[in-house]
């Protein structure tokens, strides 16, 4: 189910908001649960077949091979649902293997990949390793594991909790009678974010999209696409994060932030302290550091910045671009001290123009990106054939959103603002997004 | 966890639950007290071949759908009928004969038509007994059109009484169905109440009266030199509704359907509907643009299994449609693109193997004839006459075509 969508917007999430709130203290948790397997099974049974499955599995090793001996276990079989669910056709595609063998497991490369495995998938091993190393003492009730990782406003795009983030908020609601919301915040960010995920993201997709694959597209028109959705998959991820914080609050869950506003960092390296930051200090705490952190810098940066690439989608193309930011941060390293003398808003354009002409690798294969500069550079300076005016302005209205836009005043502030922490005014961005959810597109997060 | 004053969080609760259910409320008067326009029972046909109707600016595609459904309520009905997507919207008498004539061909096209709302319309012309009497023609949405969606899906602009016609009056009954039917419905509903474009028009239509959003015409009028008078002064309504809100009169000019007669005669883009329920809007201008659509598996319309529901959409229909002598032919007409393989083309191939006992025009591969579009997914009129002369090969068309 979509955030943005009726269904989830007029009678899933208040109906669930309603009973959460009207149910007794010991069955909250259960009412949560409920809704989040639900909201999950919605589309398919198979999914939350897979899900449960992988919960299980994790929740009955960390208690018959609890300490390291188990970590091996227990990761085994959440990922093995992640390798077949989506990346089996593309190894088999690697390797070459044809038909005749394909269709010896066809059933397997039937299944469609579920919705946010990669995220859930990453929650459990976190917990596995947590739990085997003993950050996580008490083994949960698999029922507080399963909502651990099923909690619907951050099940499919994140952001990445650990469970010490989350166990002592879901003991609290079974203890605590009476709940106080803070609903100011919630729906302020459950409003700015639908809001500006159809603004900021749904309408400037179907722009970008015009010109991705024409073969009719001028240069500026190829270079109008490829910045544009630079603001897409800014906007469509990070809007989902704040409703997913924003509904979590509704039922005083507090998640974490993802983002802190990426495109102002000054440089590759600080790109990754702002963007997607829960993947990228997973992956630093699982992954770079128990490859030996600094001790082989290169060695791990690389890997680290790949298996980043191959969590986002199984393809060539998804590697390239993780090679391609590993590029980035080790070139940054080399040249800091020139670098780092630049001018702030040099240092901010140079990175975000670096990092935008990595995104296209997230909507094009290989061919078609190595394609796509070829064209721009054979003929740069071709008026534009498929973009006016109106697009033109319309982008830019984003960009001066996402440029000049303050968080820490407007968003997370601690002190009320008059505008934008008013009543009236989440009122109007609510009405005004349900409005134009005929615009409304899948989260491009959805399918990593 | 913030720490929160409790009568300060319930206050502002209180006041962003009002606001936002007083927009809801202005959103559903508008909707409840505008004249539903299926009602007025236009007559496209009122000057025999010549009629054409008109549509005013500001006017959605569901009350469009409602304007030609009242139509199809009180129209002879037709030997052949399209039922299909703007696709086809193309598709006139023209094709069949070379000629005007009223009464051999309608085409019931309408905006995003799926596969699975044809199967609702064909129901509801069934059981309201208004079936095309020798053949009707599905078109299906090229998978190409839209990366497979339109297919399967449902999408709330049919009008609402063929919402989920098929389920509703043929389902299984059973409970849980039922409910599902009530959720989707209110879905529906929401849909015409609070899409901004519905939103606009149901307001417009609570202040300005229905007849002047939209004009049934004599195409001959255009021939008139004084066809301009009194066509482009402002209705009394857009003025006073303009008046209200203090904008300057041009703007209530620019509502009126003055304009858009104007417009019309002059062979400007214009929208309306010929008496054989085709598009007048030639599509002209836009562009045509190669491999316009992206089918990148971020947002496919189809997932795997669809075959059999587009299989199984495509027997209901014929089921529905057979009684002996009635045929019905499937078209998929094609987009103008290069060669190119997608998982949701394989999709509709495979569900087409498992249905060879129906009659399927398939023109996916006619997608490189640039001379057969106006734009990407638009074919042309000369497209049409091809599938025309397929249908004449095929034996399917009734006599006089």
């Amino acid at each position: 189910m979509n955030f943005s969508t009726f269904d989830f917007v007029l009678w899933f999430f208040p109906a669930v908001a309603l009973l959460f709130h009207v149910a007794p203290v010991k069955l909250r948790l259960v009412v949560l649960l409920c809704a989040s397997l639900g909201f999950y099974g919605y589309h398919g049974l198979w999914p939350l077949a897979g899900l449960l499955a992988s919960v299980l599995w994790a929740h009955l090793i960390s208690r018959w091979l609890p300490g390291r001996r188990g970590i091996a276990w227990a990761i085994l079989v959440p990922l093995l649902v992640l390798f077949v669910a989506k990346y089996l056709a593309f190894t088999l595609d690697l390797l070459g293997v044809d038909g005749r063998a394909r269709s010896l497991i066809l059933p397997l490369l039937a299944v469609s990949m579920p919705a946010g495995i990669s995220f859930y998938t990453f929650q459990l091993v976190g917990y596995s390793i947590d739990r085997a190393e003993g950050r996580v003492p008490d083994p949960p009730r698999w029922q507080r594991l399963c909502l651990f990782v099923a909690f619907f406003p951050q099940l499919i795009a994140g952001p990445i909790v650990r469970y010490d983030q989350v166990a002592p908020q879901f003991a609290r609601l079974t203890t605590e009678k009476i709940l106080q919301p803070n609903w100011r915040r919630a729906l302020k960010f459950v409003s700015i974010g639908l809001f500006l995920k159809i603004f900021g993201a749904d309408i400037l997709r179907g722009f970008q999209e015009k010109a991705a694959r024409a073969d009719a597209a001028s240069s500026i028109d190829q270079l109008f696409s490829a910045f544009s959705y630079s603001f897409v998959i800014y906007y469509d991820f990070w809007a989902y994060s704040l409703i997913a914080m924003g509904l979590g609050l509704v039922f005083c869950i507090e998640l974490p932030r993802n983002f802190n506003e990426p495109y102002l960092a000054v440089n590759p390296q600080e790109f990754w302290r702002r963007w997607h930051i829960t993947l990228s200090s997973w992956l630093r705490d699982y992954v770079y550091f128990r490859l030996g952190g600094n001790h082989r810098y290169l060695r791990n940066i690389f890997i680290v910045f790949v298996v980043c690439g191959i969590w986002h989608g199984a393809g060539l193309n998804f590697v390239v671009w993780g090679a391609y930011h590993t590029g980035l941060v080790v070139g940054y390293r080399v040249i800091r001290e020139h670098w780092d003398r630049l001018p702030r808003h040099v240092a901010i354009a140079l990175t975000f123009g670096l990092v935008s002409l990595g995104w296209p690798l997230f909507y094009l294969d290989l061919p078609h990106f190595v394609r796509l500069f070829a064209s721009m550079a054979d003929d740069p300076w071709r008026a534009p054939h498929i973009y006016g005016m109106s697009h033109f302005l319309y982008t830019a209205l984003v960009a001066v959103w996402v440029f000049a836009a303050r968080e820490s005043r407007w968003l997370y502030n601690a002190r009320s603002h008059a505008f934008f922490d008013a009543p009236v005014l989440h009122a109007i961005l609510t009405f005004t997004a349900l409005s134009f959810f005929s615009y409304s597109r899948t989260f491009i997060y959805f399918v990593f | 966890m913030d720490t929160i004053d409790s009568r300060s969080q319930v206050r502002y609760l209180q006041r962003f639950l009002a606001v936002l259910a007083g927009l809801l409320g202005c959103a559903t008067l508008a909707f409840v007290a505008k004249r539903n326009l299926r009602d007025l029972r236009v007559d496209f046909q009122k000057h025999g071949a010549d009629t054409v109707v008109l549509i005013g600016k500001m006017v959605s595609r569901s009350e469009r759908a409602d304007l030609r459904l009242g139509f199809a309520d009180i129209m002879a009905v037709p030997r052949i009928g399209n039922i299909g997507n703007h696709q086809t919207q193309l598709m006139s008498e023209q094709n069949f004969s070379g000629r005007s004539r009223v009464g051999y061909f309608y085409n019931y096209w309408y905006e995003s038509m799926t596969l699975r709302e044809a199967r609702d319309y064909v129901a509801f012309l069934k059981d309201t007994q208004r079936l095309p009497r020798d053949l009707v023609l599905i078109s299906v949405t090229t998978p190409h059109a839209d990366n497979g969606a339109f297919i399967v899906d449902h999408h709330h602009e049919l009008p609402t009484q063929l919402a989920y016609y098929y389920e509703r009056t043929r389902g299984s009954g059973a409970a849980a169905d039922l409910w599902r039917h009530r959720l989707q419905m209110l879905d529906g509903y929401a849909y015409k109440i609070l899409d901004w474009k519905n939103m606009i028009a149901n307001g417009l239509d609570f202040v300005v009266a229905s007849p002047r959003r939209y004009r049934v015409i004599n195409r001959r009028v255009c021939e008139r030199e004084d066809r301009h008078r009194g066509e482009t002064r402002p209705s009394p309504e857009a003025l006073l509704l303009f008046g209200v809100v203090a904008v300057p009169p041009t703007a209530a000019r620019w509502l009126s359907m003055g304009p858009v007669v104007t417009a019309y005669c002059n062979r400007e883009l214009s929208m309306g509907f010929a008496y054989d329920g085709s598009s007048i809007d030639a599509g002209t201008g836009r562009g045509l643009v190669l491999n316009q659509v992206d089918m990148g598996s971020d947002n496919r319309g189809l997932v795997a299994g669809d075959e059999d529901r587009i299989a199984g959409y495509m027997r209901d229909i014929d089921e529905l449609l057979s009684d002996g002598h009635r045929r019905v032919v499937f078209l998929i007409p094609p987009v103008y693109e290069s060669e190119r393989a997608s998982f949701v083309d394989g999709v509709m191939t495979r569900a087409l193997d498992s249905v060879p006992e129906l009659e399927v025009v398939d023109h996916r591969h006619r997608h490189a004839e640039k001379e057969n579009f106006v734009e990407y997914l638009h074919p042309n009129a000369r497209y049409f006459d091809l599938v025309v002369e397929e249908l004449r090969k095929r034996r399917v068309l009734p006599p006089g075509g």
